[in-house]
């Protein structure tokens, strides 16, 4: 979080986390082409030939003034593909809150169960911990046969009983239900955040 | 200070007259070295202050300056060169990018044309460099400004993404 209090502004940065092909870009995308433009800046993706994200896809969203300030949020996706390890590292600097796009098909378990360890392994070096960090779960692409019912999803991946999303991003189905509830959590977790300084500095 | 020096991490909150410090060094190393636009930018790719004569949209050139940065710093970790690269050159045939340390999680964009003379921009920006360095002292210390995030806000700020996003559907 970034405070900027010359121009009353709040950034907070919001990365999309999951597997490869989880549909991290299609939530950005669906976003991007479905808000306001006055609302958004461009939209920026560096991706391969392939069309895979290979570093990040980046949007920064403004709802205009709330009292008197103005909340910016910068969004990011990290490339899903194992062997871009660092890249997530580098993306994930600084980050304030988490949407983990998980894969709802039976066949993507263990790729999602493997990459919330990878988020885990991140957030301990920067010194936090998925049990105290702000982030949500999207459990993306309902759409399709042969998903995992809600109740294993939850099993495997919700082990901390935070909020959770169904959706079918490339429909835009639960996208704006997700980033909405992920802009409440991290607002929610920085006034808490601000609030603690303010004790501790008393 | 040296380009090579990070003495400060900077905080997350800047007050308005570190706002206009940094500014009057931004404005400085602009009119010196006749620069198109110079950014002040956090790790996390967020803008800290700008000064954008006539130069190019600022956000996405700041997280995209800000990727850059951060694989420069692990490329540099890989090769043990420490702490880290002090700058990156992007040199074009009509617009360069200079990116260079300031601190620990903060760097300068200094994007300038060919009427600039690029040993003069590494001259002038190291002396910004040097010219920064108090504000980041001074910044560890700042506090955020009272009600900037509080219970009234979190509601107005809900209201206004229903208004935004619609209301919860199934």
């Amino acid at each position: 979080m970034f405070i900027h209090a010359a121009l009353n502004e709040i950034h907070l940065k919001i990365v999309y986390y999951g597997p490869g092909l989880s549909g991290k870009t299609a939530n950005l995308e669906y976003v991007y082409r479905h808000i306001d433009p006055s609302l958004k800046g461009d939209m920026i993706s560096l991706t391969s030939r392939e069309d895979r994200t290979i570093f990040f896809d980046f949007l920064q969203l403004e709802v205009g003034h709330i009292d008197g300030k103005k909340p910016k949020f910068n969004l990011y996706t990290v490339p899903g593909q194992i062997h871009y390890d660092l890249t997530r590292k580098i993306v994930l600097s600084g980050v304030d809150s988490i949407i983990f796009v998980a894969d709802s098909q039976k066949a993507r378990m263990e790729d999602n169960i493997n990459t919330l360890l990878d988020l885990e392994k991140h957030l301990i070096q920067d010194g936090k911990t998925l049990e105290e960090f702000p982030w949500i779960l999207q459990y993306n692409k309902r759409d399709l046969p042969d998903c995992e019912t809600l109740d294993t999803l939850n099993h495997r991946l919700n082990f901390y009983n935070i909020p959770f999303f169904e959706a079918a991003a490339t429909q835009g189905k639960g996208v704006f239900n997700t980033l909405k509830a992920s802009i409440k959590e991290v607002v929610a977790h920085a006034h808490a955040r601000l609030g603690e300084t303010r004790r501790m500095r008393a | 200070m040296t380009f090579e020096s990070h003495p400060k991490r900077l905080d997350s909150v800047l007050t308005r007259r570190q706002f206009d410090e940094v500014l009057q060094c931004l404005s400085a190393l602009a009119r010196k070295c006749r620069i198109s636009a110079v950014f002040l930018v956090n790790g996390s790719g967020q803008i800290l202050a700008e000064h954008n004569g006539k130069g190019p949209s600022s956000a996405g050139l700041a997280a995209l300056a800000a990727g850059s940065y951060a694989a420069s710093r692990e490329m540099a970790r890989l090769l043990n060169e420490t702490p880290q690269f002090p700058m990156v050159l992007y040199e074009g045939r009509n617009q360069n990018v200079f990116i260079a340390s300031v601190a620990a999680d903060c760097f300068l964009i200094v994007v300038f044309g060919r009427e600039s003379a690029l040993g003069m921009v590494r001259i002038f920006t190291r002396k910004t460099i040097e010219e920064l360095a108090p504000v980041f002292g001074q910044t560890e210390q700042e506090p955020a400004p009272d009600g900037m995030i509080d219970a009234s806000f979190r509601e107005a700020l809900n209201r206004r993404l229903d208004q935004t996003f619609g209301p919860d559907s199934e």
